[in-house]
C-alpha cells in the first residue's frame, strides 16, 4: 500500500489520485466513498426510471392489443443502430478511464470526444425518429391523431415519449459533463489526472447505456 | 490500493459480446416466439447490464461494499415490479373467466361492463372475430 501522503508527482500505476484530502484515512478509502457515493446516486436513479417502467409494465399487461398495434409503428433498425452507437460510445468511454487511470491525459481527452460524438449522434438519430413520429400524428400533446391510432395506443406513446425523453435528458447532461471534464483534463486542471473524476463520469455514462439496453427491447422489440 | 485496470482486449471482448447480444435480441424479435418474447428479450438485456456492470463500470473488481450499493437498487425495482405485477398478473386467475368461459361478455359482467376503446382494432384478437362469424352462420342455418 502506498504512502498516504503520496507526493504530487508520484504517477503510480493505477492510483486512482495523488492529493488527500484531510478528512480521509487513506487514498484508498477516498476513492472508495467516491465510488460508493456515484453508485448511491445511480441507485435512486434506477428507481427514477423504475417508476415509470414499472407503469409500462402494469399498461402493458392489462392492454396488450393497444401496445402491439402501437409499437408497429417504431423503426426497429433505427433502435438497434442507436443501441450500437451508444454500446460503442459506452466503450469509448471505458477506454476513456483505463486511459485517465494510466495518466495518459491525451488518450483520455480524445476518448472523451470520441463518446460525445458518438452520443450525439444517438440523440441525432432520436432526434430523427421524434420528428418522424411527429409527422405521423404520433405526439400526444401535439399533434395526437386519435382518429387515425383509436383506442389506448395513445397511452404507448405517452410512455415512449417520456421514457425516451429522460434517457435523453440524461445524455444531454452527460455529454455537457463530459466536454467540462474534457477541458478540465486538457488543461491539467486536475492534480492527478483526475482519473476518480473521470471514472464516475464513466459510471454515470455506462448506467445511462444500461437504461437504453433495456428500453430497446422493452418499446421496440417485445410487441413486434 | 492500486485499482484494477482492464485492459484494452478484455474491453474489446465484452464490447463484441454486447454487440452479438444486440443483434441475437433482434433477430429473437423476429422469430415470432409468443408470449416467450418478452422473457427472452429482458434476459438478454439483463445478461448486457450485468455485463456492462461487471467490467465497464468495474464492479468485477470492487469491494463488496459497493456491490451492495448497486444492487440495493436493483433489488428494490424488482420490489417495486413485483408486488405491482402481482396483482396485475393474477387478475382473472379465480375469476369466471378462467372457471367458466373466456369470453368478453363473461369478463365484462364479472369486472363491470366498461366500453373497451381497443375492441376496434385492426390487431385484436382475430379468433374473437372469426367466433363471431361463425355464430351469424349458424344463427342464419337455423
Amino acid at each position: 500500500m502506498s504512502s498516504a501522503t503520496a507526493p504530487a508527482h508520484d504517477n503510480t500505476f493505477g492510483q486512482d489520485d495523488t492529493y488527500l484530502y484531510h478528512h480521509f484515512d487513506d487514498l484508498h478509502q477516498q476513492h472508495e466513498s467516491s465510488s460508493l457515493g456515484m453508485w448511491a446516486f445511480l441507485a435512486t436513479e434506477v428507481l427514477f426510471f423504475g417508476g415509470v417502467l414499472g407503469a409500462f409494465a402494469i399498461v402493458q399487461t392489462l392492454h396488450a392489443p393497444a401496445m402491439r398495434a402501437a409499437s408497429h409503428h417504431l423503426d426497429v433498425l433505427l433502435g438497434a443502430i442507436n443501441t450500437g452507437v451508444l454500446l460503442c460510445s459506452s466503450l469509448a468511454m471505458a477506454l476513456a478511464v483505463r486511459a485517465a487511470q494510466l495518466r495518459q491525459d491525451r488518450h483520455t481527452v480524445w476518448l472523451l470526444i470520441a463518446t460525445i460524438v458518438l452520443g450525439s449522434a444517438f440523440l441525432g438519430i432520436k432526434a430523427y425518429e421524434w420528428i418522424h413520429d411527429y409527422h405521423e400524428e404520433l405526439v400526444p400533446g401535439l399533434n395526437f391523431n386519435q382518429e387515425r391510432y383509436p383506442g389506448r395506443q395513445i397511452l404507448f406513446w405517452s410512455f415512449y415519449f417520456t421514457l425516451t425523453g429522460i434517457h435523453a435528458l440524461h445524455m444531454v447532461i452527460g455529454i455537457v459533463i463530459m466536454a467540462i471534464m474534457a477541458v478540465l483534463v486538457w488543461r491539467r486542471w486536475f492534480t492527478g489526472g483526475g482519473a476518480t473524476q473521470i471514472e464516475m463520469l464513466g459510471l454515470y455514462w455506462h448506467f445511462v447505456d444500461i437504461v437504453w439496453v433495456f428500453l430497446y427491447p422493452i418499446l421496440y422489440l417485445i410487441n413486434k | 490500493m492500486s485499482q484494477h485496470v482492464f485492459t484494452i482486449k478484455t474491453n474489446l471482448i465484452i464490447f463484441a459480446i454486447l454487440m452479438v447480444l444486440l443483434v441475437v435480441t433482434v433477430g429473437v424479435a423476429y422469430l415470432e416466439l409468443g408470449v416467450l418474447e418478452i422473457p427472452i428479450a429482458l434476459t438478454i438485456a439483463v445478461v448486457k447490464a450485468v455485463l456492462i456492470m461487471l467490467y465497464f463500470m468495474h464492479l468485477r473488481y470492487s469491494s463488496r461494499l459497493t456491490w451492495l450499493f448497486a444492487g440495493s437498487g436493483t433489488l428494490w425495482l424488482l420490489i417495486l415490479l413485483a408486488f405491482s405485477l402481482s396483482d396485475f398478473l393474477s387478475r382473472g386467475w379465480i375469476s369466471p373467466i378462467v372457471t367458466q368461459e373466456p369470453s368478453l361478455d363473461t369478463a365484462s359482467a364479472y369486472f363491470g361492463g366498461l366500453p373497451d376503446p381497443d375492441t376496434g382494432l385492426v390487431l385484436s384478437d382475430p379468433e374473437e372475430a372469426h367466433g363471431d362469424s361463425a355464430d351469424g352462420e349458424t344463427s342464419s342455418a337455423h
